[in-house]
């Protein structure tokens, strides 16, 4: 470091070094053009100089951070050390200071307002069976970039353009309007999943981890068993269920209005006659399929089978609190047990279950990818990300290789689970700093 | 110790049969019936002598005491969708695939994250092992249909090194296989890591320095031996994920594996194959995680004392 040409106040840890993010980028950028370009070869010469040039400014920021690196044990400011500084504060110092988090979150809530807005404005604007109260323009900006349901024709499959950011599918839907109103509902999915694993974990282990002895060796042994088991495979016997009863509850629903328009009509013995045809599964079906949604059944499907890592931490946690003084005291003032677990343990667990919930919620996205992918998720009129790459799959073959329809909703997925795994790494650095890192 | 096994075999067998249970209740109340999507509609006599071949006319619990009493002897049943296929043959036919994926996967999963693992660890705080973490925090948040569509773009269209789908020789297993351990692969390298880390701070493994042993020694022989624990305890789990992991990778690639037949047959209700895949998979589940238990505690000395009783 002796021959450094920059002064020492410039130096910095790798973590803390401002340009260390921008060097990392850049290499990844750099290394994944140069493997497309060179394995995509029907690209031109600029694209090779722009391959040169990346490595260059690669090579150059990451010599700058290399000459000014410092150790990363010995502290910049050592004056901080000294200063008082509260829970919360101490927290934000260190999340700051992971680089990768601070810049995930920005993206991250970049994808989420857009996707939020898009289903905000699909909502304001009325839509009762395809047919809006107000009609756009079909060149509109709301149409063409809003409205996923609107099917523009004469431009079916049409490549990524100035008019389609992001192409159009099969029926000449806007994939960027599709792939925000998928967004939404993948968020949606990981948001609710979460919470209800939360729920049933937090309970679970705190419970186990407060009562103690054979109570707490049972609950934790049923934890171990359900680990053992292929849940997926249940969870997609269930979305079989859902998507028959789904199926016969959308053909009862078709009778229903045909009924309706009948006795709109006058026609009273046609209408005694359809409603005679009506069977009792249709009946149950249609009752069921209202009662518990598609997606809400994904989204309690899914939560219900990924709470067991959640009880296991919270019961650890509990372990080591329920001996504290606090909980002493409450319990001489009289507290019951469940006031002080959920009054008094479950507040001072905050901190991981924040960091693990955060954890959650990009696992809770991917099995629902995986189960929209395998055709068992989310179902037609709506769409997730998931649903999207998989009609993408099937959308590219040899002859025409339509990439686009597989390409944005995998890559605005996998962004921003890549987002989400940064920031829980993030938020774990900073809320739980003890806690191991896996 | 030979009571441990004999328990534990004792609650592979519950498990397995506990989730066969729930299956064949969920799948026979999910709507439709397997003779309905064929091609000509069946007319209601052919439909009744159908249901009684298969004891389909009969209740519920009669038809789960035909199933069990034939699950029991080893007989799956026939298939009600592919006329006159035993489940049994069915199973026999696509397993080695599943197997070859599956093992494959576990394999270079691994390889690939214990040896990333180590070296991040060796070289802790340095741009290696930040570079490493942040690819393996990639391989941990992709799906992995995005990844076996990346493959194909980069290693078949691209480089042609491999071909694009079917199941003949062994070049057909590799990028399916790399597809699916990536994830496991990323995760491995993590636990590896952080095993290593803790490992590497102890006692003992100053000592051996101080013996004058060569790096590789140490690490290979001394630290690498207690580092393998909490990948040991992952590999349940991995397993579990593999398992359901390549339904779709299957289904991308086009193998003739199990799990396209499972979700082939729960859409078509083809009822007796997909409670035989789903004995298949838990049963492999199960044992698997049955042998990651046994060989925990044969490698680690402490867990000895608590599960040999």
């Amino acid at each position: 470091m002796s021959s450094s040409p920059f002064p020492a106040r410039f130096r910095r840890p790798w973590n803390e070094h401002p340009l260390s993010l921008p060097a990392n980028v850049l290499w990844v950028f750099t290394v994944l053009l140069a493997t497309g370009v060179g394995l995509l070869s029907d690209f031109s010469i600029l694209a090779w100089l722009a391959v040169v040039g990346m490595t260059i400014a690669a090579t150059g920021v990451t010599w700058v951070v290399r000459s000014t690196l410092d150790s990363p044990n010995v502290s910049s400011k050592p004056s901080d050390v000294m200063k008082g500084t509260s829970l919360w504060k101490d927290a934000l110092r260190r999340w700051r200071r992971h680089q990768m988090a601070t810049a995930s979150s920005v993206v991250l809530l970049t994808i989420a307002l857009a996707c939020a807005s898009q289903h905000a404005l699909i909502h304001l604007v009325p839509i009762a069976m395809n047919q809006r109260t107000i009609d756009f323009a079909p060149d509109s900006f709301f149409s063409l970039h809003i409205d996923h349901t609107r099917t523009h024709e004469g431009h079916t499959y049409q490549p990524p353009s100035s008019r389609h950011w992001f192409g159009t599918d099969s029926l000449g839907r806007d994939l960027f309007a599709r792939t925000l109103f998928g967004g939404g509902i993948s968020f949606l999915v990981g948001l609710v999943g979460t919470l209800v694993s939360v729920a049933i974990g937090v309970s679970w282990g705190a419970t186990a981890g407060y009562a103690g002895g054979r109570i707490d060796t049972w609950m934790m042994r049923a934890v171990d068993i359900l680990y053992g088991l292929p849940f997926l495979f249940l969870v997609i016997l269930i979305m079989t269920l859902v998507n028959g009863l789904g199926t016969i509850a959308s053909k009862a629903e078709q009778r229903y209005a045909e009924i309706e328009m009948n006795r709109a009509q006058g026609d009273l013995a046609q209408v005694a006659a359809l409603e005679e045809k009506i069977t009792a599964e249709e009946r149950t079906a249609l009752w069921m399929t209202r009662l518990f949604p598609p997606i809400v059944v994904v989204f309690i499907a899914i939560g219900l089978v990924s709470w067991l890592t959640m009880a296991r931490i919270t019961r650890g946690q509990v372990l080591s609190l329920r001996e504290r003084e606090f909980v002493t005291a409450a319990r001489a003032i009289g507290a019951g047990p469940l006031r002080i677990i959920f009054l008094h343990i479950v507040p001072n667990l905050l901190g991981p279950v924040i960091v693990y919930s955060t954890l959650t919620i990009p696992e809770i996205m991917l099995s629902e990818a995986f189960l929209s992918f395998i055709g068992l998720g989310i179902s037609e009129p709506s769409c997730s990300w998931g649903t999207l790459a998989s009609e993408g799959l099937a959308g590219i073959n040899v002859i025409k290789p339509r990439w686009w329809l597989m390409f944005y909703p995998a890559a605005a997925l996998s962004i921003s689970l890549f987002c989400l795994n940064f920031i829980g790494d993030g938020l774990r650095d900073a809320l739980d700093p003890k806690g191991d890192r896996r | 110790m030979l009571v441990m096994v004999l328990k534990r075999l004792g609650g592979v067998i519950l498990t397995v049969w506990m989730v066969a249970t729930l299956s064949f209740f969920l799948i026979r109340l999910a709507p439709g019936n397997p003779f309905a999507n064929e091609l000509h509609s069946l007319s209601p006599e052919e439909d009744a002598a159908r249901r009684r071949e298969y004891h389909l006319d009969e209740s519920y619990s009669v038809q789960y005491g035909y199933w069990l009493w034939d699950l029991c002897r080893g007989d799956l049943g026939d298939s009600m969708k592919y006329r006159g296929k035993t489940v049994n043959a069915l199973i026999a036919q696509t397993f080695p695939t599943s197997l070859a994926l599956g093992s494959m996967a576990m394999l270079m999963a691994l390889v690939v994250g214990m040896t990333t693992g180590v070296l991040a660890a060796l070289r802790q705080n340095s741009p290696t092992d930040y570079a490493l973490m942040a690819v393996a925090v990639f391989g941990i948040s992709l799906p992995s249909f995005v990844f076996a569509m990346l493959g194909i773009v980069l290693f078949v269209f691209g480089a042609r090194l491999f071909p694009l789908a079917g199941w003949e020789s062994y070049r057909h297993v590799i990028l399916p296989a790399m597809a699916l351990s990536l994830p496991f692969a990323a995760k491995i390298s993590r636990l590896t890591r952080v095993g290593m880390l803790e490992v590497l701070g102890e006692d003992f493994i100053r000592t051996a320095y101080a013996k004058g042993l060569a790096e590789r020694h140490v690490v290979i022989k001394h630290a690498l031996r207690g580092a393998m624990l909490p990948v040991i305890s992952y590999l349940g789990p991995a397993f579990a994920l593999i398992l359901t992991g390549s339904l779709v990778i299957e289904k991308i690639f086009f193998l003739p594996g199990l799990g396209t037949i499972f979700v082939q047959a729960a859409t078509n209700r083809d009822y007796n194959v997909v409670l035989g895949t789903v004995v298949v998979f838990s049963t492999l589940l199960c044992f698997f995680n049955f042998l990651v238990d046994l060989s925990y505690s044969l490698l680690d000395p402490r867990v000895k004392g608590s599960t040999g009783e």
